[in-house]
């Protein structure tokens, strides 16, 4: 007993007064981390898990700019929607229901990521103004361009909020941002004080690099430490996963009538859902994971510096696929190493007709137009899923599953349809990962209102703030707390009317009054 | 009684009327079912005993009745001579005014015997000179029996209600969830009531099913939160049976006891205990993944609980799963396994998984043939819970499985009769007469319709009867009432005035199979406009005040069908008492007048067909012997049974059900078999 008071003293004394950071201590001291007491901040991630009672999930949000035609990137076949229970603006359908490629932008290529993918369509902006490149969209509102500060975005939310990381979680940095352009609007601010304060930012692997992996000597995270399930849990968890298969291979079964399909496809779903349930309740130890410096080559430009891009004169950038490979992996390893859980990712970079990353091209003046426009977002858009896959690949050393289980990485856009007046009626929406558990995915998802109003030739639906609050409620961020950053009635911006592009309709989102705080349904469980 | 409170009981009463359009338009609304078929009057009835042997019988069995009893005096030169019995043909009967096809009421033969106990008033001392002696009851069932049977109409105006034209046509089947009594008798039938018990609380999460009430169609799926119900009880089953070394030794043998089972320990279970729960064998994947749980180390009976709790989470005991044998000849035509056609049979007959005969004569083959399947089904069908079935789909299409509201009627209306349990105790005793008259009497359609008897056990329901309760023996019904139709659960209503809208749907919709549109609101709005003044309404009958308030053409498209059949059992009131008068009571429940009661009326029977009946027995009558009412009862049977509503591609297994129902010497528990055991039990259509 003496023995543990001391350990608990040394773990305070250490990380009050932060005599070394848990980076550090990985840094320097791997065998160290076996022979000193279990602080609190070193113990293994799951170990801490069980004594917070909390999960640890990522977030990673691409920020697109400039919009994209929509019909580039939703669903070529919309038919086959099941709507849910009440909710005619929540068409739904699974995504492996549709053969072949999506769309333009989500071609055939994302198939492999179906079972960890949303893809949303008819999210729509409420602030009253529904014109204009919006930087404020990952606030909710479109208020920088029109006028009062307020409101964070998400990803200043989730860096300050206890749902996230808990007085006792010692992480590298707690929200990490980096760029690939000079877009002044910044993506990322809080105004939570009244004023608008823009997020420092970083530019180019390099200082990505140096910011989280350049210290890493090959401490472990992770692994051990759990007692593990009983032996029961763990039949428990044997037996539904049969169950689940015999499901899967009746329904396969060419003998199979489509009635009964329709009664497996529910066993399938409620089997699904005891899965989660049964590996919630009784995780397997993950294995731990090693967390070395990686050999990586980092960009740079003509002349030898570290890598600003990209309108750092002179132009020199060697490969731009290299360049987001190398934020691929770093970010993959800092997701595993649990060295952040929040990553913002402002994108700009388009590859222009000559294979060039290009960030000055306007979508207006794209070569080959709403199809040359639709090429640029796709690169952006097919990295994203290379940073999914790369998830999906790494066994999650904290959680158990694989790092894509437990993270939610979003592709959002300051602008919906830049083809019709600028505007913010059908943002584009693109989600992989399960958010840990949190998250529905597999689907394509149709917020539209219904019956359909047509707006400036798009059908407008759900509040996109509502997705968003989805998203930080699956990192842990409760409704009380996010609901604090906006125009006083809750998240970011909710103006029930609608009066632009010469159509004015003051109820035209009267039916979401009531629910605009709320996560995203069917979307979020 | 306030007009308000008067426009709120006409709501309660009146049920259907539909949309104002032009009334033949309604009127075929209303008469979905309706085919052509001949009036009912006398017809040549001679030419048809040469197609019909059964007919032949009734009329040479009756012929040696009347020449017992009755030709000595009513033959040319006996001392009753004008009117000769030793006639030739039905038609001469007939012509000679002796009987009237189908109506025994109506004719004089019958209603002059010292047996005759109906409504017609000729002096009753038939047979006389000492004949009565040898007059038997039996006697005078046999004349009542070839009278009512004669009601067929002529072949040339008779249409067959099912047109059979491919015997090899069936329609959809559906692999069905279990429902909540199937899935409890399953549990119960594996496991014993004990454990049942114990399990109480799980099993009582178990989600109920919804089915039409009129066609019985299973309309709910599962919902997703289902299988964790399933798997809760799963486990709470498993956790009872093997923490409890009897139960454990007998599902998985006493080697489960031992400190280190062999290997080879679970095969027992595999091969006899895991096959009852999934109605077949095991196949090799699923014994080898159980092995491989049961001997995967740790505490074996943590194994053996996961493999139980697995097998009752399976789909293959949740759900009928047809998938038919792995050689098919046919993409929509599965031609099923024995043991998939065992289960077939299982859960239609007894609502519960195969029993060990069963499974055996599917693993022996004997289940390839009808005459196989119907040998296990005849089994089966006298089994506690074939029986249960038996008496829940009779009951179920008599609608004398349930009562409707008569705890909330009045001390002055009920007169003495004492409304605590009485609901039960009258579909007690409709349950009972059914197994009385099937089960004992090896009784025909007919017998269910015209039995007198009554099973009466409580005081109260023997008194609606009119005899004292019943000990032992079936105590016989007095007056115009008889079999199960005209029993008090059917009769019964929440208010004093009786339901003759509720009694005309129901009985147009189950017993005769005509559709009834279920009204608008704004119909039932508008009708509510036409209300009798208070003061009117209480000097006025229920039949007048129906006949009222229905009297709009828009109502009349539908109520022309439905209030003359109510008219027709009005001399029962709301708790099923006969009555001669109606007694009208105020909305304070106090009595008000008598007005006399008038049960006379012509229904409307198909789209050119038209019944006159002298009170609800007539009606029972025809439904005997006609095509409507013995197609109902075959269309009733195959949705009970099936769960599903009847197609057109099913026509020749219904014709040859309705004709064992037809026929009034087949007992009706051949009817039902044929309902479940013909070549379609073969093969799923998908």
């Amino acid at each position: 007993m003496g023995k543990s008071k001391k350990t608990k003293k040394i773990s305070k004394e250490v990380v009050d007064n932060r005599l070394f950071s848990r980076r550090q201590f990985l840094i320097g001291a791997g065998h160290t981390m076996l022979t000193l007491p279990p602080l609190l901040s070193l113990m293994p991630r799951e170990v801490l898990a069980q004594v917070t009672g909390s999960k640890v999930t990522r977030y990673i949000g691409m920020v697109g700019i400039l919009g994209i035609d929509p019909y580039q990137f939703f669903p070529v076949d919309q038919n086959g929607l099941s709507f849910v229970s009440g909710q005619k603006d929540i068409g739904y359908k699974s995504l492996s229901q549709i053969s072949g490629s999506i769309s333009n932008i989500i071609d055939s290529s994302f198939t492999d990521l179906y079972p960890y993918m949303n893809l949303i369509q008819g999210l729509s902006m409420t602030g009253g103004l529904y014109q204009g490149h919006n930087s404020s969209i990952m606030a909710g509102t479109h208020s920088q361009l029109r006028g009062p500060n307020f409101g964070r975005t998400i990803d200043v939310v989730l860096e300050k909020s206890s749902g996230v990381y808990k007085s006792t979680d010692v992480v590298a940095k707690k929200a990490v941002r980096f760029h690939d352009h000079d877009h002044t609007k910044g993506m990322s601010w809080d105004a939570a004080g009244g004023s608008r304060i823009v997020s420092q930012s970083l530019q180019g692997d390099w200082s990505l690099f140096n910011l989280l992996l350049s210290n890493l000597t090959g401490g472990t995270v992770g692994g051990g430490g759990s007692t593990g399930p009983t032996q029961g849990q763990l039949n428990k968890k044997l037996v539904v996963d049969q169950v689940y298969t015999d499901l899967k291979a009746l329904e396969s079964n060419s003998r199979i009538s489509s009635y009964d399909k329709q009664i497996l496809d529910r066993y399938i779903t409620g089997i699904t859902d005891l899965q989660k349930k049964v590996a919630v309740n009784n995780p397997v130890p993950p294995p731990s994971a090693t967390c070395s410096k990686p050999t990586m080559a980092l960009e740079q430009n003509a002349v030898g510096n570290p890598y600003k891009f990209p309108w750092d004169a002179p132009w020199g950038i060697n490969d731009i696929n290299k360049l987001y490979d190398n934020y691929i992996e770093i970010l993959r390893i800092a997701a595993m190493c649990d060295l952040s859980r929040v990553f913002h990712w402002a994108n700009s970079v388009w590859v222009n007709s000559y294979g060039k990353g290009d960030s000055s091209g306007l979508h207006h003046d794209a070569v080959g137009g709403s199809d040359g426009a639709a090429a640029g977002q796709k690169f952006g858009i097919k990295k994203l899923a290379d940073l999914a896959r790369a998830f999906k690949s790494t066994p999650d050393p904290i959680n158990g599953g694989n790092l894509l289980d437990n993270s939610i990485i979003i592709y959002a856009n300051e602008l919906g349809d830049w083809t019709q007046g600028h505007n913010v009626f059908n943002m584009p929406t693109l989600t992989f990962g399960k958010g840990g558990g949190h998250i529905n995915s597999g689907y394509f998802i149709d917020c539209r209102q219904r019956p359909l109003k047509l707006v400036k030739n798009n059908y407008p639906g759900r509040p996109y703030k509502q997705f968003l609050q989805a998203v930080m409620a699956s990192m842990g961020v409760t409704k009380a707390e996010y609901s604090k950053y906006g125009d006083g009635s809750g998240y970011g911006e909710f103006i029930q009317g609608v009066n632009q592009f010469g159509f004015n309709d003051p109820n035209f989102f009267a039916a979401y009054a009531s629910v605009h705080n709320d996560p995203l349904p069917f979307f979020y469980t | 009684m306030p007009l308000g409170r008067f426009k709120k009981l006409r709501i309660s009463y009146l049920f259907a009327c539909i949309i104002a359009l032009p009334l033949l338009f309604f009127f075929n609304n209303c008469t979905g079912s309706f085919e052509a078929a001949g009036p009912l009057t006398a017809k040549d009835l001679s030419s048809e005993l040469a197609d019909d042997p059964q007919a032949l019988t009734r009329f040479a069995k009756a012929q040696n009745v009347m020449q017992k009893s009755c030709n000595q005096c009513h033959q040319a030169g006996g001392s009753a001579g004008h009117k000769s019995f030793t006639l030739t043909s039905q038609s001469d009967f007939v012509t000679a005014g002796l009987v009237a096809p189908g109506n025994i009421d109506a004719s004089p033969l019958i209603t002059r015997s010292i047996h005759y106990t109906g409504s017609a008033t000729l002096l009753r001392n038939m047979p006389q000179g000492g004949y009565e002696v040898g007059y038997t009851q039996a006697d005078h069932d046999t004349l009542v029996d070839w009278v009512l049977n004669m009601v067929k109409p002529p072949a040339n105006t008779v249409v067959d209600q099912f047109i059979c034209t491919d015997d090899t046509q069936s329609s959809v089947t559906k692999s069905l969830v279990l429902s909540k009594l199937q899935y409890m008798n399953a549990m119960e039938d594996l496991f014993g009531n004990t454990v049942l018990q114990g399990a109480m609380a799980e099993l009582s999460t178990i989600p109920s099913e919804v089915n039409d009430p009129f066609t019985n169609e299973r309309l709910s799926l599962p919902q997703d939160s289902d299988m964790e119900t399933y798997a809760n009880i799963g486990y709470t089953i498993a956790g009872l049976v093997v923490n409890n070394k009897t139960r454990r030794e007998s599902i998985f043998g006493t080697c489960s006891t031992l400190n280190s089972p062999a290997t080879s320990c679970i095969d027992n279970y595999l091969n006899n205990f895991a096959t009852k729960i999934f109605r077949r064998p095991l196949t090799s994947a699923e014994k080898t993944f159980a092995k491989n749980l049961a001997n995967s180390g740790g505490i074996y009976l943590t194994n053996l609980e996961a493999i139980l709790a697995y097998h009752l989470m399976s789909p293959y005991f949740l759900a009928r799963v047809e998938i038919g044998t792995t050689s098919q000849s046919s993409a929509t035509r599965l031609k099923l396994t024995p043991h998939e056609v065992a289960t077939r049979i299982a859960f239609e007959v007894t609502d519960s998984i195969p029993d060990a005969q069963l499974l055996s004569a599917a693993n022996a083959g004997q289940l390839n043939t009808v005459s196989g399947i119907k040998t296990q089904e005849l089994r089966l069908l006298n089994t506690t819970r074939g029986k249960k079935k038996v008496v829940d789909s009779l009951t179920w299409w008599a609608q004398s499985d349930k009562t409707a509201g008569v705890q909330s009627l009045p001390s002055t209306f009920l007169n003495g009769i004492s409304i605590t349990n009485l609901d039960q105790a009258m579909t007690d005793e409709a349950r009972l007469f059914v197994e009385e008259v099937i089960y004992k009497d090896n009784g025909s359609f007919k017998d269910l319709l015209t039995s007198k008897k009554s099973m009466a056990k409580d005081p109260q329901v023997a008194s609606i009867y009119g005899h004292a309760p019943v000990t032992t023996t079936p105590a016989q019904m007095s007056g115009r009432r008889q079999g199960l139709l005209m029993r008090a659960p059917f009769m019964t209503w929440s208010n004093t005035r009786s339901s003759i809208i509720h009694r005309g749907v129901d009985f147009q919709k189950r017993i005769l199979c005509n559709d009834i549109p279920t009204p608008t609101v704004d119909v039932v709005d508008d009708r509510d406009l036409n209300v009798l003044p208070h003061n009117v309404f209480l000097n006025t009958s229920n039949r007048d005040a129906i006949t009222y308030q229905t009297a709009a053409p828009v109502c009349m498209s539908c109520h022309s069908m439905i209030n003359p059949v109510g008219f027709a059992f009005e001399n029962f009131d709301s708790i099923g008492r006969m009555r001669t008068t109606e007694k009208i009571f105020d909305t304070d429940g106090s009595y008000v007048r008598d007005i006399s009661i008038d049960t006379n009326t012509s229904i409307p029977i198909s789209q050119d067909n038209t019944l006159n009946v002298s009170d609800a027995v007539d009606l029972v009558n025809f439904v005997i012997t006609s095509q409507e009412g013995t197609a109902c009862l075959a269309r009733n049977m195959y949705r009970y049974y099936n769960e599903k509503k009847e197609a057109v591609e099913d026509s020749c297994e219904l014709k040859r059900a309705q004709s064992l129902i037809l026929d009034s010497s087949k007992p009706l528990i051949e009817a039902i078999a044929e309902t479940v055991a013909n070549e379609h039990i073969f093969e799923k259509v998908k």
